[in-house]
């Protein structure tokens, strides 16, 4: 503020009136949506709202959703360091290949990518008949919503972790093996510890994504009431059958759990933040006794 | 313990680091390897440490004492590796990262708890760091990473230590410190070291031998003294300190360039041949009227009397810049001044011709 403001003052219409535009325009696009959904929930009462939100089917679509959110993160955890370790930490042949290929989901339209699952594993795909053969059901079932939200939300946890392990470098681990330690205790004992806070970053945005997934789990789910619905589906559902108390009400839920993970990554943000200027005053502090 | 680097070949895709580069460090030897970025010294290091292997198919072998270790992984080795940058662990505390190497090993061969805790306090004695032990490095400044680094890759109770570029990252006056320290060091704990620097003062006083590399080959292996006063090349000449230059050619016998004539007696050189000299800025005399000895003409353009010498810049007749240094009694005896017209003399120079020196 002060280095901007030092300078010169822009007139106090400017200034009133871009911090009004950005304040209406929030408050239009954000606050009022989010409050019309808890309005609406809450429209016809408390026991209405109870009611809609521990009907069985809405249960599952809760289990199910979250089920399918903590795998994907699970997988996508793992899949996310392997990968931001292969391509942070080693030059190798085809490795813009394999940034841009993690970067695939970002660029496709969901749907597409439920289509794609649909070829694969349908029953009329290239896997579809060995699946029926040996009585597994990808499509249309739990396993295909799994796969669906799974690629989706791929990139995250890779993505956050690239730029970090790369700015990182491999001089603390090369430190580590010339000092004995064998590959787990350097990677457990110093690249983890090192990429701790932007891998709970990425788990946050993943986990976040993965809860509201509904173009790709709409295509391969089959919309089966009790079986095969997550929760933005199951939204959708009661919506195009006029129930929209019901519907408000699973789609606050919703709506808690993405202000849950907005609060978390905030405060996140700050944590790193105020570790950070900590540090960074401290060392300036020793700095100057040589 | 000894060291052998024999016959290293290394290429990183289409550029040669290293080409069949072969080097021996004694037992209690420091050692430097002094050369311009790129000459291959660091990879030089990195492999003998084990973080780098030679090229494949190409021979190259590094013995411990005669053993080969070139299939050794870097851990068992046993080598404390110091990096430029430090790479000091930054999630743990000071302690911690020196009790790194002895936390880490099998649990039938590590110490007991009480044990690697006095050792981590000896080491933090030998540093001078005591009281920063419960620190994170981001809390230190540049000098004190670079000590607990140190103590890092001596906790291991290494057989040979091997430093790269340490110093490269402080500032002047911490450098001079640490050198001096580091020096003393290794005159208590006598352990074989290898250092790489790019900076020939740092080379020229801290080690016992100093080995001069320039594009991917060694260029001359000597005591400090050696190296500095009889370079065996122009690379190194040239690469030790400032040089002034100047061209000329043989005849029957002697060096010529320009007026100055210096024997040239017995050495190959054929008549006709091109011929380099290189000339100190020390080794140069400057006189208002030709005296005994034959000089160049030139004209002061400059004089920077700030510092230990006076340095006097100069255009010689034939248009080649010269630059000579000589103590600030001399300069006031000499009584130059900017826009002179002076006679250079030589007291003493290294020619070199085509392939030849003397």
């Amino acid at each position: 503020m002060t280095a901007l403001g030092a300078g010169r003052r822009d007139p106090a219409i400017v200034r009133w009136g871009l911090t009004l535009i950005a304040l209406a325009f929030l408050a239009l696009f954000v606050a009022l949506p989010l409050a019309a959904v808890f309005a609406q929930a809450f429209d016809k009462g408390w026991s209405v709202y109870l009611a809609a939100i521990t009907d069985p089917e809405a249960l599952q679509a809760i289990r199910l959703t979250l089920m399918a959110s903590a795998i994907a993160v699970i997988s996508n955890l793992l899949f996310g360091i392997a990968a931001a370790w292969c391509i942070g930490k080693f030059q190798f042949r085809g490795k813009s290949l394999l940034v841009t290929l993690i970067d695939l989901p970002f660029a496709i339209s969901p749907v597409i990518a439920g289509l794609i699952f649909v070829l694969v594993f349908g029953s009329h795909g290239w896997f579809g008949s060995w699946l029926t053969d040996h009585n597994m059901q990808v499509i249309f079932a739990t396993p295909g919503i799994i796969l669906a939200t799974v690629f989706v939300t791929f990139p995250f946890v890779a993505r956050q972790l690239i730029p970090l392990i790369e700015s990182q470098g491999s001089e603390e681990e090369e430190a580590g093996l010339a000092l004995g330690a064998g590959g787990w205790q350097t990677f457990l004992r110093i690249t983890l510890p090192n990429i701790k806070w932007g891998l709970l970053y990425g788990v946050i945005l993943c986990s976040a994504r993965a809860m509201g997934e509904f173009g790709a789990v709409s295509v391969v789910s089959g919309h089966i009431r009790g079986e095969t619905n997550t929760m933005p589906l199951h939204v959708e559902i009661l919506y195009n059958e006029y129930n929209f108390a019901a519907a408000f009400s699973v789609a606050s839920l919703l709506a808690i759990l993405a202000l849950v993970t907005l609060a978390a990554k905030s405060f996140l943000e700050w944590k790193v933040k105020t570790e950070i200027t900590a540090h960074a005053r401290e060392a300036a502090a020793a700095g100057g006794k040589g | 313990m000894s060291i052998e680097a024999r016959n290293i070949t290394k290429t990183f895709g289409r550029y040669a680091a290293l080409r069949d580069v072969s080097l021996t460090v004694n037992e209690g030897e420091l050692v430097a390897l002094l050369g311009p970025s790129g000459s291959g010294k660091t990879t030089l290091l990195r492999i003998i440490a084990g973080l780098e292997t030679p090229d494949a198919g190409t021979g190259g072998a590094v013995l411990f004492d005669g053993r080969n270790v070139i299939d050794d992984r870097v851990g068992e080795r046993r080598v404390g590796f110091v990096f430029q940058h430090y790479a000091l662990f930054r999630n743990m505390t000071v302690f911690e990262n020196i009790a790194f190497g002895l936390r880490v090993r099998p649990r039938k061969e590590r110490l007991p708890e009480e044990k690697i805790r006095e050792r981590v306090r000896e080491l933090l004695e030998l540093i001078q760091l005591e009281s920063l032990a419960a620190r994170f490095p981001s809390q230190l400044s540049g000098g004190q990473r670079q000590r607990v680094a140190l103590a890092r890759a001596l906790a291991i109770e290494p057989k040979v230590l091997l430093l790269d570029e340490p110093f490269g990252a402080l500032d002047a006056k911490v450098r001079q410190g640490l050198r001096t320290w580091l020096r003393k060091l290794h005159d208590t704990v006598h352990m074989t070291s290898l250092l790489v620097t790019h900076d020939q003062d740092e080379a020229l006083e801290v080690a016992d031998r100093v080995v001069v590399m320039n594009q991917a080959h060694i260029e001359q292996v000597g005591t400090p003294e050696e190296v500095f006063h009889h370079p065996a090349s122009e690379f190194v000449m040239d690469f030790m300190g400032a040089v002034n230059l100047f061209h000329g050619r043989i005849e029957s016998g002697k060096a010529v360039f320009g007026p100055l004539v210096l024997d040239h007696a017995g050495s190959a050189a054929s008549d006709g041949q091109a011929a380099r000299l290189f000339v100190r800025p020390y080794d140069l005399d400057i006189t208002h009227r030709p005296g005994g000895e034959p000089g160049i003409c030139a004209r002061v353009t400059r004089v920077q009397a700030a510092g230990p010498h006076v340095r006097v810049e100069l255009r010689a007749e034939s248009g080649e810049a010269v630059v000579v240094e000589m103590p600030h009694a001399q300069f006031r005896a000499a009584r130059v001044h900017a826009g002179d017209d002076v006679y250079v003399s030589v007291r003493d120079a290294r020619i070199f011709t085509e392939d030849y020196s003397i």
